[in-house]
């Protein structure tokens, strides 16, 4: 059940995977807007990236990406690190979701 | 459901939110997602399947909408299409998804054995339905042969269905030829039910919910609407906010949730309401308020016979002093002005001194009875009908309907609210009573009977003619063994009857006593029993209810019950296979219908020609029908059918049995397809003939009862030793005794426990402090429980307020199993008791 | 068997065909005294839930829970403390969760302008919780795959 508190939540300071399927319990979809140009680059290098998933891209250079991770943290950081691969120009966290406990 | 499932089911959510996660991300960057990546279950795999039903709790009959998956109920919500409640339900309601899956189910049936064979004293030991049924019957035969039908009783619910009651009604009195069948309604509306038909010779309300949205003033006397009708009071609150002069005015013995959201509280002494009534009809009568033509044309007048006990034992004290325990319910004709003499007594000094209400604010509640152009709605439940006088009390109110002609049209409407689903519709139209059959008809009126042998095919002469004990009446015959074979149903009486460690618990386990309860759950009552027969609940059978607005409302069988769970309409008709008529009727009536010999009571009683009239091809092949596909005919149209004739063309109409699947329900009579909302009421009821204006056709005349009756004192009230009166009743987050609430976490968790609500003075007099354990006594048993001087119900000095719901603290080993005499409806509002600290007692080592 | 219906096993959870002793022992307080006539006492005051977290819902429909205190509310025909916090206009105060829309219709389905009056009684409801565990597991299953979509598509 509920046990976790909001800072918890806040501070993503949860690292216990509940009994999931598999060890991602956090899921967020971005909006990663690269250079069209290197548009090709950028995609090859989120593919080599742990929990990240394409779902669509423009030819204008946006993309629609999911990152399941363990945790809060893990987005955080998987986020700072697209938003340095070369070629990208900006990264815009949409949704965020993350499991707790769902059984009593 | 298995781990496979669940993980099954953890992973397409994830998926689904998934989707969602990227169908946001896409919107933001404004692309077009491709086909395939809307990985979105969609389709089939997410579809629910709803249906309607009406909710099972309270009796105001809100409509639900049921979601059904994989066989499991898994949501539920107010049903928009539904004219009671409009898309809402109070919070019971919302979690009705949730009380068939408490995990202590019970799914087999359990008897009580040692050795392997049935033994009173032995442990519950699961057994087939076979076994149990065996031991029924063989029980039920000896105890018909040894002292004949008088020693077999049922007692049945207002939470049956309307089929199951009809079925119970057919077994106990055609079958074994008893009328010991009572409702736990009983408990909870018979002071109503006795009130309509003392004044207008019919049972059950002349308006309806409509009333709500036209009245201009809320009288409730003695109802708690916003805890135990919280539907029904959204109405009202709507109405009241929506229109600036609409005023409501509450009388109870405490304050509570619904007199916080009242214009005026009136707190009177217990007991005194029916001062109050007299005043006002005194109110009327000196202010010229009277309609008199009206009066003079519709009503009667009669005198009441007065002191009349309060239906304790014949032995006891109080009955021995009373004059007229025999006649209580004879009512002498009388004139309007003996009527206006006799309440000219109760004068404002005199009423205010008995009630402790101030005379201007006693006034004021007059005037609103008084004024010709306000609307008035009089509202009511278990304060008045839980009453030693509760009869009279329903009777006073309509007095001042009566005597101003506000009633039955739109707005102006006396009211009796039902605290069961189907105390109407069961209860009431059906007739599970002890004195009753169905639609109003009387076991004690030979024409009556007649009419029912006739629809029934019996031979003519079977039914008995005695009236059978009552609810409380049949807890005393146990006790004394006079009752000896006794099937509970759909009800927790052992925590819900009063005094139940004199009265009641002692016939259960009175060793002369067979005693079997149909149960969902493992209640106090069910484990009091020999043999446990576990139910089917709600929407795991076809059903039928009546709410307190006249209204029927059908549903289907939505789930299956759990492994062995079966509904009690399976169990009755299947118990009557057990049973010959050679071995339960009299020899001279079967020499007389030599065409009955020989037959299954179930031959006679439901393959009779008439209840499996009905093929199986008339179900809706879109749902499930359990007991119907095991009998091989549409039961529940085959007795509902039945049923009908007894009212149809006698003012208890019904539609076609199929209308009802497909309405909200109907509000009868249904005459020519069109729903009665106004009774007695030129132009809104077709059996009111035209240019009479009013004619109340249940009394022969047409023409309605005042009576005169006086303010009696209540069977027992505070002294110096028991100097607290006890008030019992219900919370909004628990249904009656809690055995479905209870188990649903959400619900046990918002009102966890049973308290003491009691005034904080009265506390610190006691040197209590607010969450202290205490015992409370009277001079019938005591409890333990926990002070609360704060919460939802603000009691006054002197009284003290314990809900029933928890099994843990049986209030009812404390409460006085005084009835009013003339419906023998238990007055739980009302007895004496002394709260203690209960560290003297824990001394004891009893922990 | 005479007078049995095909086995309707539903998969019900193990101990549920467990002797009833053994069920029972865990929920006294649905079953009552063993015996009926023995004086038990009083169970524990359970602390009040008031941590502000929001609980997950059974099913979309079902009103959320109220996860902080309520006592000493003035919910009346003058004031109304909950609507204080969770009207649309004080929300961003208050950072409580807003009124569902469907409070805004009233019973004939028209939206209005501001919560219907038919809504006024919020505790009818919503309730609080305390922190007891519950007194039998309950089986009920949760429409996992369905959790964010609103099925009343009416």
């Amino acid at each position: 059940m509920q046990s976790r508190s909001r800072r918890e939540l806040i501070t993503g300071r949860i690292t216990a995977a509940p009994q999931s399927a598999g060890a991602s319990s956090h899921l967020a979809s971005l909006v990663v807007h690269a250079r069209p140009d290197e548009l090709g680059a950028v995609r090859a290098a989120l593919t080599e990236m742990r929990g990240v998933e394409i779902h669509a891209e423009s030819a204008a250079g946006k993309m629609v990406i999911t990152l399941e991770t363990a945790n809060d943290h893990e987005i955080v950081e998987s986020m700072g690190a697209i938003g340095e691969l070369p070629g990208v120009l900006s990264t815009a966290l949409v949704y965020q979701h993350s499991d707790p406990h769902e059984r009593s | 459901m298995s781990r496979t499932n669940l993980s099954d089911a953890a992973v397409s959510r994830r998926s689904f939110i998934k989707a969602q996660a990227v169908a946001a991300a896409a919107a933001v960057a404004g692309i077009d997602l491709p086909a395939k990546a809307q990985n979105l279950s969609a389709g089939p795999e997410i579809s629910l399947k709803w249906s309607k039903a009406p909710c099972r709790f309270c009796g105001t009959g809100c409509g639900v909408m049921v979601g059904v998956k994989d066989g499991r109920v898994v949501a539920t919500h107010g049903d928009m299409q539904a004219e009671v409640n409009r898309g809402l339900n109070c919070v019971k309601g919302y979690f009705l998804s949730k009380i068939m899956y408490g995990a202590d189910r019970l799914t087999q049936p359990l008897m009580r054995m040692k050795n392997g064979v049935f033994d009173k004293n032995g442990d519950f030991v699961p057994v087939s339905w076979d076994q149990a049924f065996d031991e029924m019957a063989r029980q039920w035969k000896r105890v018909l042969k040894e002292k004949g039908p008088t020693a077999v009783g049922m007692f049945g619910s207002g939470q049956w269905t309307m089929f199951e009651g009809y079925a119970a009604s057919k077994l106990m009195r055609a079958g074994f030829r008893s009328n010991n069948l009572d409702p736990n309604a009983r408990h909870c509306m018979a002071s109503a039910a006795v009130g309509f038909i003392r004044t207008f010779g019919m049972d059950e309300p002349m308006g309806c919910y409509d009333d709500m949205e036209q009245a201009d003033a809320f009288v409730l006397w003695g109802s708690n609407m916003a805890e135990m009708h919280p539907i029904l009071w959204t109405r009202i609150i709507d109405r009241r906010l929506m229109a600036p002069h609409v005023k409501i005015m509450t009388l109870s013995t405490y304050e509570h949730r619904t007199t916080d959201f009242s214009d005026a509280t009136f707190v009177f002494k217990p007991g005194t309401d029916l001062a109050i009534l007299n005043y006002i009809a005194n109110y009327l009568i000196q202010n010229n308020a009277v309609k008199r033509d009206f009066v003079e044309r519709h009503c009667n007048v009669k005198m009441a016979t007065t002191d009349i006990g309060y239906g304790l034992r014949a032995e006891h004290p109080l009955e021995q002093r009373a004059k007229n325990v025999e006649t209580a319910p004879v009512m002498k004709p009388s004139s309007f002005d003996e009527f206006a003499n006799f309440v000219s007594t109760y004068t404002a000094d005199y009423v205010a001194n008995l009630t402790g209400i101030s005379k201007d604010r006693l006034e004021a509640l007059a005037r609103v009875y008084a004024d010709p152009k306000t609307k008035v709605m009089s509202l009511w439940t278990m304060g008045v009908n839980q009453h030693v006088r509760g009869v009279w009390a329903n009777q006073l109110i309509y007095n001042l309907h009566l005597l101003t002609g506000k009633i039955s049209e739109p707005g102006n409407s006396p009211f009796s609210l039902t605290g069961q689903p189907s105390a109407c519709g069961t209860a009431r139209e059906v007739g599970c009573f002890a004195h009753r059959l169905p639609a109003d008809l009387l076991v004690t009126n030979p024409e009556h009977r007649k009419i029912a042998e006739a629809i029934w095919k019996l031979p003519p002469g079977l039914l008995p003619d005695k009236i059978g004990y009552h609810a409380v009446q049949q807890d005393r015959m146990l006790k004394d063994g006079k009752l000896n074979a006794y099937w509970i149903t759909t009800n927790n009486n052992l925590q819900t009857a009063p005094n139940t460690n004199n009265e009641t618990y002692p016939g259960y386990r009175n060793p002369q006593n067979f005693v079997v309860v149909s149960e969902a759950y493992p209640t106090v009552t069910a484990m009091a029993a020999d043999v446990i027969l576990p139910a089917a609940m709600w929407v795991e059978k076809e059903g039928a209810f009546g709410n307190a607005e006249r209204r029927t409302q059908f549903w289907h069988e939505l789930v299956k019950a759990p492994d062995q769970a079966r509904s009690d309409l399976w169990q009755l008709m299947e118990f009557s296979k057990r049973f010959t008529t050679d071995e339960v009727w009299p020899e001279d009536l079967l020499a007389k219908s030599p065409e009955h010999r020989g037959k299954s009571l179930f031959d006679v009683l439901f393959a009779n020609g008439s209840t499996n009239t009905f093929p199986l091809s008339d179900m809706d092949p879109g749902y499930d029908n359990h007991e119907s596909k095991y009998f091989g005919f549409y039961v529940q149209k085959g007795l509902f059918e039945e049923f009908a004739k007894f009212g149809n063309g006698h003012g208890h109409d019904y539609a076609p049995f199929d209308s009802y699947h497909q309405a909200r329900g109907l509000r009868w009579p249904v005459v020519n397809g069109q729903e009665t909302r106004w009774r007695y009421r030129e132009g809104m009821d077709p059996y009111v003939e035209k240019g009479s204006e009013y004619q109340f056709y249940g009394n022969a005349d047409k023409k309605a009862n005042l009576l005169a009756a006086p303010y009696e004192a209540p069977a027992e009230a505070p002294d110096q030793e028991f100097d607290l009166w006890l008030v019992t009743g219900r919370v909004l987050e628990h249904w009656h005794s809690g055995s479905m609430t209870m188990r649903v976490p959400e619900l046990y968790r918002a009102f966890t426990g049973a308290v003491l609500f009691m005034h904080p003075d009265d506390a610190q007099k006691r040197g209590l402090r607010r969450g202290q354990e205490v015992r409370v006594l009277s001079r019938r048993g005591e409890i333990r429980t926990r002070v609360e001087t704060r919460g939802r119900n603000k009691v006054p000095p002197g009284l003290v307020f314990v809900p029933f719901f928890d099994a843990s603290q049986l209030i009812n080993k404390v409460t006085l199993d005084a009835t009013d005499p003339i419906s023998k409806q238990t007055d739980f509002k009302k007895c004496a008791v002394k709260v203690l600290p209960a560290q003297e007692v824990n001394l004891g080592g009893r922990r | 068997m005479r007078g049995l219906l095909p086995a309707a096993l539903l998969g019900l959870l193990l101990f549920v065909r467990a002797p009833l002793a053994q069920q029972t022992a865990d929920a006294p307080r649905l079953t009552g005294p063993t015996p009926f006539t023995k004086e038990t006492p009083a169970p524990p005051m359970q602390r009040q839930v008031t941590d502000d977290v929001r609980r997950r819902r059974n099913y979309p429909d079902q009103p959320p829970l109220i996860p902080h205190a309520i006592e000493g509310y003035a919910t009346d025909l003058n004031a109304n403390k909950c609507l204080s916090c969770h009207t649309r206009k004080f929300t961003e105060q208050s950072q409580a969760p807003m009124i569902s829309v469907t409070h805004f219709q009233d019973r004939e389905g028209n939206t209005l302008g501001g919560v219907s009056p038919r809504r006024y009684v919020c505790l009818a409801c919503h309730v609080t919780q305390t922190a007891a565990a519950p007194l039998v597991p309950n089986t009920f299953t949760d429409m996992d795959a369905l959790v964010g979509r609103e099925p009343r598509a009416k």
